[in-house]
């Protein structure tokens, strides 16, 4: 009896042991200040690391910890971690997530620090410090960025007897010749238009002289008639067979239709190039996307944003302008990984792809146009996609979509206001 | 009397309906397969091809230096190993009460146990975080093993089947003057071998496949966990399918390998004829 | 005076000679039983209450407050409950739901008891065999999804080309609203099928093989065996699958993301509600109505558990 109770009472104790455990090392020992970053593309990797070497020869004293977190989970990670109070340091902001996180006071306002240290923030594109600013300041520091444009399959137009496009084009000039690209016995297309927002519609709303979101953010440009001649546009194009419709673009990527030379035309963003490349290699071209009333381009990138609770304010700023300082941005374009936000150190990437011509993207930022965000991007996005999804699959009409969308975007645009 | 052609033609029977199912259900896995060996452009062709038109096989060398695999193998196998011995242990224990043993609330509690397995895990997520971080577990092994060693599933489990063997023969050891505790040792656990061995297999395969938990509790790069290192292979943009579906396949051949091993544990019959008289 | 190993305890209690002694003797034995039937399970219990019970509790506050996740929560009494109670989109995500598990569990288990029993003969290559149907229960998610949307492909997909070569109609399986949650639901039978199947295999292991010998000697045919033999004494697994299959579809969650992704608007046929507490807690930043969200799909799913667990006395026969 004594034994069987000595063993229960040792097997307690080692799990009282193991429960209040010697806990992992977290952090700080030995007084050394360390700064976490995340972040999720690991393509990245050898940039960052160099940046961080950089940033090591100033401060010898503080340790730097990077973690890459795949993109499918990377925002439900850094909201948990953040809402534990372990959040990291530094860290990757896009778009959609931005005014959400400087609204609510996750993210810290960079204004002063620049202010102190006299950044000069022109340096950025326009476009970039546009979309980080939030109520005049800035809360992210631009990385780098992409831009849309039109990639097109070199074989398939000298097989048509087509030139080349370029920076004439207009979406008429595109409908003429997706007529003589498309060769419907080998199912090849001519154009691919987008059910996509980001390289798709978005631009083509802008080219036909409208806007999605107000300046002000407080009306959405969805029920204009410019919004509607653009998806017009898009519908003819595909009822007429010159571009795979709806579930076509829904059941196989149009990625992979272009890169396997089922169409001709394709546009899409700039990080795709490289991936583009592998597939088509020397017959990938590019130019800029065609004009409507005018030209425009969707921007997007990525800045970098302090931690609002970061225990070490100095040293995370310091890492964020050598991350985004000249020099770490020639070391992102040389790695050929995106355009660098700062302007004047393209030269890199634009030589990462010599058979392309990638100083389209780059020209193109005189008509860009920044990525549309608002407080409440997420939810006000979803209902455009459902309800222009199906008004391209044909459950409903563009008309009705558009009302839709507009009328429950400002609704959300409304209420964002009040908060 | 039953014939020995009828007997053959009730085995083809057998045989054509396995054969008919079993393709069905390895197909997905013989694509993964397939991919790993493609071209990057080969694996986004459309429309797909089963075979490879060239076949790659530096994908899994590739696949080895661009991530370091050797550490996520390492760190699985140790949370696995942690987690299983850990339930097989604890869960059978407490299994074993619930199935033999009367005490006040047993199925109340038993209800109680169950009931976590009904909250979804996303909204445990940032409870969970802090209580990790109050313990100062995260990134640490503990995160990974601790909390995965108790199990309603496994106590579940394991009680059904402790429930399934005759009492007669807990009578007997009683009068032998046998402690619960031997009982427990050394009757019921090792005549639920098929039993334990199935809760290994689902525990060894529900830690090995982890993915949100380390990735939420972990961040360093020597913390990682095979499945965290395989996801990374899917990029925001593009994604790398050959090898993603190499490190796949390298990552679930043990386990089906395991499979293999442990189903002569699994199968076998209960030699208890003598018992019942 | 030693009884026989085999006598039954009915006699042993009405025993004359030792009445007194016996009776207090057993309320010994019975504080005993229980007090080592709390230490057995103190461990478990211990653990699952620090940490499922303790971060579930806390989800239950926060239900009752306006949490975007990170700021302070502010509590806001029972208005998430009152707002879900008019949420078209949760009750939509509670019926599609509740169609799938309707759906999903009958399937899964009869298919797995079938298999179950066919895995079970002693017949060659029956490992290989196994293995088989095991591997969609390990086969990565992404691949998953991926073969069978290629399955499910309007255009290339195997299936609708053998039921047009069969000149049976060809649903449009992932873009027609009458067909997605289907799809869905065959998908998860199909992976389930391989994982129940183990459970019922082991379960199968504990039936001893001298029933089926005397079941055999009396001329009973394949059939009788199964209904009268195997499946009574499988019972105790079936109970075990049919509990934690009802208490996983309606949780399920990761097959939706993965075959509906990004077709928004099939979602709201295919919505389930964790989906929806996904949405609502990570997606758009609000926590304590998520919180509130996963609440009421616990009590749901508790009431369905305790019910089963009611009724397991008509018809689980445990030795």
């Amino acid at each position: 009896m004594a034994r069987k109770m000595s063993i229960i009472l040792v097997f307690l104790f080692l799990f009282t042991a193991v429960m209040t455990g010697c806990g992992g090392s977290s952090g700080e020992a030995g007084g050394k200040k360390v700064i976490n970053v995340a972040l999720w593309d690991e393509n990245v990797k050898d940039t960052v690391n160099k940046s961080i070497e950089l940033y090591k020869k100033n401060h010898p004293d503080v340790e730097v910890k990077v973690t890459y977190t795949p993109w499918a989970d990377y925002w439900t990670k850094l909201k948990t971690s953040l809402a534990g109070n372990s959040g990291p340091d530094v860290f990757w902001m896009n778009g959609p997530n931005f005014y959400a996180y400087a609204s609510k006071g996750w993210i810290k306002d960079l204004q002063p620090l620049i202010d102190e240290s006299k950044l000069d923030t022109s340096v950025y594109t326009d476009a970039l410090v546009n979309l980080y600013t939030y109520n005049d300041h800035l809360y992210g520091l631009p990385y780098f960025l992409d831009a849309v444009g039109l990639y097109y399959n070199k074989e398939l137009f000298d097989k048509a007897g087509v030139s080349y496009p370029d920076g004439s084009w207009t979406w008429d000039t595109i409908e003429q010749n997706a007529a003589k690209l498309t060769d419907k016995q080998n199912g090849v297309y001519g154009y691919t238009a987008l059910i996509d927002s980001q390289s798709g519609y978005y631009d083509l709303i802008h080219q036909a002289g409208g806007y999605i979101i107000s300046e002000d953010k407080t009306k959405s440009g969805f029920d204009s008639p410019e919004a509607l001649s653009a998806f017009q546009w898009e519908k003819k194009l595909m009822d007429q067979g010159y571009s795979p419709n709806a579930q076509q673009q829904l059941e196989t990527k149009p990625l992979q239709l272009f890169g396997s030379g089922k169409a001709a035309m394709f546009p899409a963003i700039s990080v795709s190039a490289p991936e583009l490349y592998k597939l088509l290699g020397d017959k990938l071209g590019v130019a800029p996307l065609p004009a409507g009333k005018q030209k425009a381009t969707i921007v997007h990138g990525l800045s970098w944003a302090m931690n609002e609770k970061t225990k070490h304010q100095q040293e995370a700023w310091d890492l964020i302008q050598v991350l985004s300082g000249k020099e770490g941005e020639q070391y992102l374009a040389e790695s050929g990984f995106s355009i660098p936000a700062y302007k004047g150190t393209e030269e890199g990437w634009l030589k990462s792809i010599p058979s392309l011509d990638l100083k389209v993207f780059v020209d193109s930022l005189d008509f860009a146009v920044p990525y549309p965000v608002s407080e409440r991007t997420a939810e006000w996005q979803d209902v455009e996609t459902k309800e222009l999804q199906d008004a391209y699959l044909g459950k409903k009409s563009f008309e009705e979509a558009l009302k839709t969308i507009a009328d429950k975007m400002n609704e959300i645009l409304a209420e964002e206001k009040k908060d | 009397m039953i014939t020995r052609t009828s007997d053959r033609g009730r085995r083809l029977a057998v045989h054509i309906l396995l054969i008919a199912g079993a393709v069905l259900m390895v197909t997905p896995f013989v694509w993964m397969l397939s991919t790993s060996f493609k071209s990057f452009a080969d694996s986004m062709k459309v429309p797909p091809t089963l075979l490879p038109s060239e076949w790659h096989f530096e994908n899994y060398a590739k696949v080895l230096t661009t991530i370091d695999f050797g550490t996520y193998y390492l760190n699985t196998i140790l949370v696995t190993l942690g987690r299983t011995a850990g339930q097989l242990l604890l869960c059978s224990l407490a299994a074993y009460s619930f199935a033999c043993l009367k005490f006040p609330g047993k199925n109340v509690i038993f209800l109680a146990l169950l009931a976590v397995l009904m909250v979804p895990s996303q909204v445990v997520m940032i409870p969970s975080f802090v209580i990790m971080r109050q313990l100062n577990w995260l990134d640490t092994f503990y995160v990974l093993i601790i909390p995965g060693i108790f199990s309603a599933f496994g106590t579940f489990l394991l009680r059904q089947f402790f429930m399934t063997l005759p009492k007669d023969l807990e009578e007997a050891a009683k009068i032998d003057g046998c402690s619960y505790f031997r009982i427990y040792w050394n009757i019921y656990l090792p005549l639920s071998k098929s039993a334990l061995v199935s809760l290994a297999i689902f525990t060894i395969l529900a830690a090995w496949n982890d993915l949100l938990w380390p990735l939420i509790m972990t961040s360093s790069e020597d913390m990682r966990v095979l499945s965290i290192g395989i996801s990374s292979f899917q990029g925001q943009h593009s994604t790398d399918y050959p090898l993603l579906m190499a490190g796949a396949v390298m990552a679930t051949l043990p386990i089906i390998i395991l499979f293999i091993f442990l189903q002569r544990y699994f199968i076998e019959g209960i030699a208890m004829n003598g018992i019942k008289g | 005076m030693v009884l026989p190993v085999n006598t039954p305890l009915a006699v042993k209690s009405k025993d004359p000679n030792l009445p007194a002694a016996r009776k207090r003797k057993t309320s010994k034995l019975a504080i005993q039983e229980a007090v080592w039937g709390y230490v057995f399970i103190l461990p478990v219990a211990l653990g699952l209450a620090l940490f499922y019970m303790v971060p579930s509790a806390a989800s239950l506050i926060l239900s009752f407050t306006n949490w975007d996740g990170m700021s302070a929560p502010a509590f806001n009494g029972i208005d998430n409950f009152t707002q879900l109670m008019q949420d078209e989109k949760f009750t939509h995500s509670l019926l599609n739901t509740l169609l799938y598990t309707v759906a999903t569990v009958p399937l899964s288990i009869v298919f797995a008891t079938l298999l179950a029993v066919l895995l079970n003969q002693h017949i060659k290559g029956m490992v290989v065999y196994r293995t088989f149907y095991f591997i969609p229960v390990i086969t990565m998610p992404i691949a998953v999804g991926m073969v069978w949307k290629w399955l499910y492909n309007s255009e290339f997909g195997l299936i609708n080309y053998v039921l047009g070569a069969m000149h049976l109609p060809q649903p449009n399986w992932l873009f027609d609203e009458k067909f997605a949650l289907m799809s869905i639901v065959i998908v998860s039978v199909w992976t389930s099928v391989g994982y129940n199947a183990v459970i019922l295999l082991s379960g199968l292991q504990g039936i001893p093989s001298s029933y089926y010998e005397a079941a055999s000697l009396d001329g009973a045919g394949t059939v009788y065996r199964f209904f009268r033999i195997t499946l009574p004494l499988l019972t105790p697994s079936l109970f075990f699958v049919l509990v934690m299959s009802f208490i996983n579809s309606f949780q399920v969650f990761d097959l939706v993301f993965i075959m509906m992704g990004q077709q928004t608007s099939l979602l709201d046929s295919t919505r389930t509600v964790v989906y929806s507490i996904w949405e609502d807690g990570f997606k758009y930043f609000n926590m304590g109505y998520a919180s509130a969200e996963a609440f009421i799909l616990f009590i749901v799913i508790l009431i369905i558990t305790a019910f089963q667990m009611y009724f397991q006395k008509r018809w689980v026969h445990y030795q």
